[in-house]
């Protein structure tokens, strides 16, 4: 099958956007040197015709891509040969295949085209784009791939089959969304900014006449954030506009969007981990977020880390969905021991003196900051930040899933079947080997990004650090056998 | 579950006490009774002596009893409490038992699987000599870094000289550190890694989830003789693991022994 010829004009539209910019370009430089054809920079004719030229070559090599584009349902792989002068065929076997996505954006959505994207869990990159493909072709192939993934040959179930719907997003859930989806990643960035312009000693060595930057750092590191909070909750809005969570026989059907239309399946077979995240404001109000890790690509956008399959909902309500998944009984967290809090207050106190020490060097050096000592005030937030660091934490294990749980500013509960565990480690830094205390990492193949895919159980006992790590072992070894023997738990609820 | 393993540790150390002869009996030892052999840290035919003596011996190590009382050391008759500790001193066969019939999952006999497992092993002695070669490129790179950078902040070049001085010293104790706390166990179940001087991490790797193992060596190992595995699971963060200084045949045998013990630990890759 080929991809369809609706997508000759869109992906001329996109090649030309570039070649137009490029072609901006060299008209600014051109006409800036004299450019020596034409004389005195293009004349309106030459350019129109060079346009012209520039899209009736695009249209044939996109026309030549999408027809030399082939795709092939076998019996156990999709098959797809491209490529216009160098080919390249590729087989992807069905039960490979992790997710399939389907994106369409607002020019894509008036062409009725689609782009398909089948995610494996080899590599670091998406195993097959088709773009573009009708938009009732992309519903076809997803179902259709659904159903040769569990083996079926011919359609065996009811296209309406009852569909379970798990979540859908209200108004008033997506005005939360908005409101509590500040992104901090910037954070540090503002700070600096509020520092560097905040501090009298800068304002003074640009220009003494700049001192009016005493006033207005700060003003603008509030603007940023104000606006950094306003841009990230509309992103957000965008996002997840219409989400809507089914569970469709195996599979679970997402989808969102209000411009950047996205819809996709994650099998449950493999899902790897379930991660609850819950931020500072989302926490105050009761609210957070799940999301569903598997080894493919995170579903949806790729590159900006983890995806949440459900973008916000209250507490209770995430994990009464997350037990729908993975059935894991009531959770009750076990703290670090308590001299891992006092292990943080030193570590901060730690941060405390650098910074003081940072001030007394600026002192000396340039005798401003007569008041240096004044930053030790700081401390007072000291033990506060420690408690608060280790109330946070925590760790909890059953007979079939482990539960680590750790962050302040952005509370990241993992939840890991054993099944799905690849590596157990346990470290210790010299500064935990002084408290007896060490860190416990449970891995798994989950792409979820930085802090995706692993369960950490932070600053623990040292003995039950190690305990745990030869008891995740061993369960895991026995949930092994336990799916080859044939107890099988893939499939948890109903079915 | 500690006393499920003791219980069963003591039958069927009756029953292997049959099964395998006295130590000393080798006219009759099997290939796989010798093989198992080489695996008691001391016998090991691949280290020389001096070798042997220098491989890092927990504390509390007790000579396994083969060597001094010529019968058969019996794994399971290890202290669950000695695994926690993660200092068992003697082969671990990595599994409680509740139904005491199979180990881990593999479907290997336990006679096949004690031909596999190996005691707690470090690293060859001269694979400090590697990392020491390493470090000392790095300080001498740093050196020449230091020397030309340290003129434009008004420091005599010759404190370069200084600089490399104090990295070779820490570079130097960190690797006798270093090979000191290395150790690795093929275990029933897993490989299991110990390693690391300022973070010390114990890592297990479950054979199941080995996705390839492969056995690398550069050019300074080429020149030592020496040959590093590396291990590839599907995780996130520490995927690969490498044991390095490994002798080239020892480093095959591992590869073989690895391979073996993942092939038969078939189950799904979970992904």
């Amino acid at each position: 099958m080929n991809l369809d010829y609706r997508s000759v004009p869109y992906r001329v539209f996109e090649n030309a956007s570039r070649l137009i910019g490029i072609i901006i370009i060299s008209v600014i430089f051109s006409a800036g040197d004299g450019s020596p054809e034409g004389g005195g920079g293009f004349d309106p004719l030459s350019l129109g015709v060079f346009v012209l030229f520039g899209l009736i070559v695009v249209g044939m090599w996109e026309m030549a891509y999408v027809k030399r584009y082939e795709y092939r349902i076998t019996r156990d792989t999709f098959d797809i040969s491209s490529g216009v002068f160098s080919r390249r065929e590729r087989e992807i076997p069905f039960d490979r295949i992790q997710n399939v996505d389907i994106a369409q954006n607002v020019l894509q959505r008036a062409l009725d085209i689609a782009e398909v994207r089948l995610e494996t869990a080899g590599g670091g990159d998406t195993e097959a784009t088709l773009r573009y493909v009708s938009t009732t072709e992309a519903t076809r192939l997803q179902e259709l791939i659904s159903d040769r993934k569990r083996g079926d040959r011919e359609r065996t179930h009811d296209p309406e089959a009852p569909e379970n719907v798990l979540f859908e997003l209200e108004n008033n859930e997506l005005a939360i969304l908005g409101f509590t989806s500040a992104n901090f990643n910037l954070l540090g960035l503002i700070l600096v900014m509020f520092l560097v312009f905040g501090t009298p000693v800068a304002a003074e060595q640009v220009s003494p006449r700049l001192s009016v930057l005493l006033i207005l750092g700060p003003v603008f590191a509030i603007a940023a954030l104000v606006l950094l909070w306003i841009i990230s909750g509309i992103q957000a809005v965008l996002r997840y506009y219409g989400f809507r969570l089914v569970r469709h026989e195996n599979e679970l059907r997402y989808q969102r969007g209000l411009l950047q239309q996205y819809n996709g399946t994650i099998p449950l077979s493999k899902i790897q981990t379930l991660m609850i995240r819950e931020n500072l404001f989302a926490r105050a109000i009761g609210y957070g977020n799940l999301a569903i890790e598997t080894a493919g690509y995170a579903p949806g956008q790729g590159g900006d880390g983890v995806e949440s399959a459900i973008p916000i909902a209250k507490r209770d309500r995430l994990f009464a969905l997350a037990r729908t998944i993975e059935d894991v009984g009531d959770i009750e967290f076990e703290r670090p021991p308590e001299r891992a809090r006092i292990r943080y207050v030193g570590r901060y106190t730690i941060i405390v003196a650098v910074l003081l020490g940072f001030l007394w060097g600026v002192h000396t050096f340039t005798g401003e900051l007569s008041d240096w000592y004044l930053g030790a005030v700081v401390w007072v937030l000291v033990p506060l930040a420690a408690h608060l660091r280790w109330t946070h934490l925590g760790y909890y294990y059953d007979d079939d899933y482990v539960v680590t749980r750790s962050g302040f500013w952005t509370r990241r509960t993992t939840i890991i079947p054993y099944f799905r565990v690849q590596t157990v480690t346990d470290s210790q830094t010299v500064f935990q080997r002084r408290r007896r205390l060490g860190t416990l990492v449970v891995d798994t193949a989950s792409s979820g990004g930085f802090w995706g895919g692993t369960g950490v159980a932070i600053d623990i006992d040292i003995e039950d650090a190690r305990r745990i790590r030869e008891e995740v072992n061993d369960r895991f070894q026995w949930s092994v056998r336990e799916r080859r023997t044939g107890t099988d738990r893939t499939v948890r609820t109903g079915e | 579950m500690t006393d499920g393993r003791d219980e069963t540790g003591s039958d069927s150390g009756d029953r292997r006490e049959q099964e395998w002869p006295a130590w000393p009996d080798t006219t009759e030892a099997t290939e796989a009774q010798q093989r198992r052999r080489t695996r008691a840290g001391e016998m090991n035919p691949q280290r020389s002596p001096e070798n042997a003596s220098q491989d890092r011996q927990p504390d509390h190590y007790e000579e396994p009893l083969t060597a001094r009382t010529g019968t058969i050391p019996e794994p399971r008759s290890v202290h669950i409490d000695d695994d926690i500790s993660g200092d068992g001193d003697w082969v671990d066969l990595g599994e409680h038992r509740p139904d005491g019939e199979e180990l881990g999952a593999t479907d290997l006999s336990e006679a096949e699987l004690l031909e596999y497992i190996t005691d707690r092993r470090s690293l060859h002695p001269l694979v400090q000599v590697h990392w020491g070669v390493r470090i000392t490129v790095g300080a001498l790179v740093a050196g020449v870094v230091s020397s030309w950078i340290l003129p434009f902040a008004g420091i005599n070049s010759q404190f370069s000289a200084a600089i490399v001085g104090v990295l070779l010293l820490l570079g130097l104790a960190w690797v006798l550190l270093y090979y000191r706390v290395w150790v690795y166990q093929i275990r029933a179940d897993a490989i299991y890694l110990e390693r690391g001087v300022v973070t010390h991490v114990r890592s297990l790797v479950p054979y199941v989830r080995i996705q390839h193992v492969d056995t690398s060596q550069g050019p300074i190992e080429r020149m030592l003789g020496l040959s590093t595995l590396v291990v590839y699971t599907a995780g996130s963060r520490g995927a690969d693991v490498s044991i390095p200084g490994l002798l080239p045949e020892e480093a095959r045998d591992m590869q073989r022994r690895v391979k073996e013990l993942a092939i038969e630990a078939e189950g799904d890759d979970a992904l």
